[in-house]
């Protein structure tokens, strides 16, 4: 899927360079002495009815830019604007306004749904909590439990009764209750497995084609956000390192850190295997992150630039990507990175065109 | 090569109709029911299949653990190099816990103990089972480390757990299941809580230290991507039965059991551009079993004869399916 779900239109999410750290450890007088980095400068656009894939590891930040998003967390810098209106600073009615508008789903619904709750209840809440009447409520509650493929008996049942894929099912009427625009979906499929996870990707694609939706869809797993993403963002170590349509991102990887990611995850498919690169160490703390490209540890390309200068993120046509192999090193401007390393296991160093 | 996909031809396991029940509301209710498998020196077999299907439960029943669990083992044989393991007493089956099988399971955190450091709980290991002197058992755990590529072993050594990171962890847990050199290893989902890039590393060492050692490995795990680059053969299970054996090239090219192609089918990634084809509905609950095949009520191909039946594993040219079309039709895989 290359191509976006939306018309020339405002964005229905725009962040600019939003920054968060959170202290890592404090001296004996309760000052803090070391901070974590959790996300810095990352920016992101979506538009309506488009989905934005956000993937990495475990501590590359992807789910603090959800909650940043989300004004779960305050950012320390960087602005939010939500369908025009900037929210970063917003509380109070302001944020319940945008909150009708927004809406997220967590990985593990067995914690983000109370188990002493009827599952009707559940998906009403939403629409209590903004003042609809009850009528209004009741009629609303069974359309979402139809639109989610759920039956009417299920309503009246508890939510620990379900399967977990039924619960995510329960999770996503309740988010859609408000009909919001943004939906921020958290590992929402992580925790599922295969056949279930297949049903509730399904049921995300139909009802964002049905309701326009735009989604923030947070994953570690690159086979399901290429499935489902128009663009992918790619973050590590609270960086946004590579952004793109998810063809370009998934078949021509344009960052050393991607290209590894890529060819880590294991592939069902014994002739569509890539070349495995394998890493070396593991992420570097976020407390203390390397000096200039945040990858150059681990980097099988690194250079004597990307020791002492952080990358930027550069657009080359559809793409942008913070990789000096881009603007300096062996010129790559925008070209994918698979060209050095294939060149180098043929016996060459210089890349193919 | 194995003359029938679910035998080897060393066999280390060899596992022959093995049913395992568990106390629920419902009464005492089969979870595993007629699972027989070998699995060969040297060969790593895989075990799939979703969340509730039997396959950790008959890993634990070669480990000797279901009755921790209030289970018991109503039918069946498990032999270990052809010991019979459902014959020993608990301080037998201590003994080959350890020494002649080993296991790795998914979460380091729950498997090593928080309160001492990696290397008093490697020695432990070591002496419990083998003649040596604690300097030799700790020179030794040194090498371990070393060996799962652990950097810097004479200090980590002394770390505690909560000092490493999980792939670190699990490296250690590699390490402490391989220190007496087992005749088998049981992997459950040894690589699911890691991250990608990491899981690539645990799974590139596994793979190492196999062939290294020639151990039997057995592989439980949900992770069709994870089967395919590691084992020879895989063993699928739905509903607390084996529906289907075969070499893994086979299984991918050409599933004969409708409930492995509907699985491959549900992968994200295989097909980018075509829509997902999810498998409708929910594995049944073990108290209510339908009448024919399990898989039927949810089977895209069932014939009305399919709904009467319950069909048995039949051997298909070297490979096994329990479905009685699995001649007939003509399933598509993931390519080869």
């Amino acid at each position: 899927m290359n191509t976006t779900g939306s018309t020339a239109s405002t964005p229905i999410l725009e962040v600019s360079e939003v920054s968060k750290s959170f202290p890592a450890s404090k001296d004996v007088f309760g000052r803090v002495v070391a901070r974590l980095q959790a996300v810095v400068e990352a920016s992101l656009t979506i538009n309506p009815g488009e989905t934005l894939g956000l993937v990495g590891e475990s501590g590359s930040g992807k789910s603090t830019l959800g909650r940043l998003v989300m004004r779960l967390t305050d950012v320390d810098a960087g602005r939010i604007v939500l369908d025009g209106d900037d929210i970063t600073e917003s509380n109070g009615p302001e944020l319940r306004a945008a909150r009708r508008k927004m809406q997220i789903v967590f990985q593990d619904p067995q914690s983000s749904l109370d188990p002493n709750w009827l599952v009707r209840d559940i998906i009403a809440e939403p629409l209590r909590a903004y003042g609809v009447s009850r009528a209004d409520r009741l009629s609303a509650t069974e359309r979402l439990l139809a639109d989610v493929g759920l039956e009417h008996a299920h309503g009246s049942r508890y939510a620990s009764e379900f399967s977990g894929g039924q619960r995510q099912r329960v999770a996503i009427a309740r988010a859609l209750a408000l009909e919001p625009n943004l939906v921020v979906c958290d590992e929402p499929v992580s925790a599922l497995d295969v056949s279930t996870q297949a049903q509730v990707l399904s049921l995300l694609e139909a009802l964002r084609d049905r309701r326009n939706l735009a989604y923030l869809f947070i994953a570690h797993d690159l086979a399901v956000v290429h499935h489902i993403s128009h663009r992918i963002a790619v973050m590590y170590l609270g960086r946004i390192v590579e952004v793109g349509p998810a063809d370009d991102v998934y078949n021509r990887p344009r960052h050393p850190y991607t290209e590894a990611l890529l060819s880590a995850m294991p592939n069902p498919k014994p002739a569509s295997r890539r070349q495995r690169i394998l890493l070396t160490g593991e992420m570097p703390s976020p407390v203390d992150p390397p000096p200039g490209c945040r990858f150059q540890t681990r980097c099988a390309h690194a250079m004597d630039l990307c020791r002492r200068v952080e990358p930027e993120l550069v657009a080359y046509g559809d793409v942008e990507v913070a990789c000096h192999l881009h603007d300096t090193g062996p010129e790559l401007a925008g070209a994918s990175v698979t060209e050095i390393s294939r060149g180098r296991s043929a016996g060459s160093a210089a890349p193919a065109s | 090569m194995s003359s029938h996909a679910s035998s080897a031809v060393d066999p280390v396991l060899q596992i022959e109709d093995l049913a395992v029940e568990f106390i629920t509301e419902h009464g005492w209710l089969t979870v595993v029911d007629g699972v027989s498998f070998e699995v060969g020196r040297g060969e790593t077999v895989g075990l799939i299949g979703e969340s509730g299907c039997g396959k950790s439960v008959t890993a634990m029943a070669v480990l000797g653990l279901i009755e921790q669990r209030s289970g018991r083992v109503s039918r069946g044989c498990i032999r270990l190099d052809g010991r019979d393991l459902l014959a020993l007493d608990s301080r037998e089956m201590r003994e080959i816990r350890g020494r002649k099988v080993a296991m790795v399971f998914q979460e380091p955190m729950t498997s090593i103990d928080p309160a001492f450091t990696v290397g008093n709980q490697m020695v432990e290991v070591l002496r419990r089972h083998l003649p040596m002197s604690r300097s030799q058992a700790r020179q030794r755990s040194v090498e371990l480390l070393d060996r799962v590529g652990i950097t810097d072993p004479h200090r980590r050594i002394d770390s505690f757990p909560h000092e490493l990171s999980g792939g670190m962890r699990q490296r250690v847990l590699i390490a402490m299941a391989l220190s007496c050199e087992p005749d088998l290893l049981i992997a459950d989902e040894p690589t699911t809580a890691l991250d990608v890039t990491v899981q690539a590393q645990v799974l590139d060492l596994l793979a190492g230290l196999q062939a290294e050692m020639g151990m039997a490995v057995l592989l439980v795990t949900h992770d069709l991507g994870v089967v395919s680059e590691t084992c020879e053969r895989v063993i699928v299970m739905y509903a607390g039965e084996i529906v289907e054996t075969a070499s893994t090239d086979e299984l991918f090219a050409r599933p004969l059991h409708p409930y492995t192609a509907a699985m491959l089918a549900s992968l994200p990634g295989l097909h980018p551009d075509e829509p997902l084809d999810p498998i409708p509905g929910i594995v049944p609950p073990r108290h209510a079993l339908p009448p024919g095949c399990w898989f039927e009520p949810r089977c895209e191909h069932a014939i009305e004869l399919c709904g009467s039946g319950h069909p048995t594993l039949v051997a298909v040219g070297g490979r096994s399916a329990r479905c009685l079309r699995a001649d007939d039709l003509r399933l598509p895989g993931v390519g080869s």
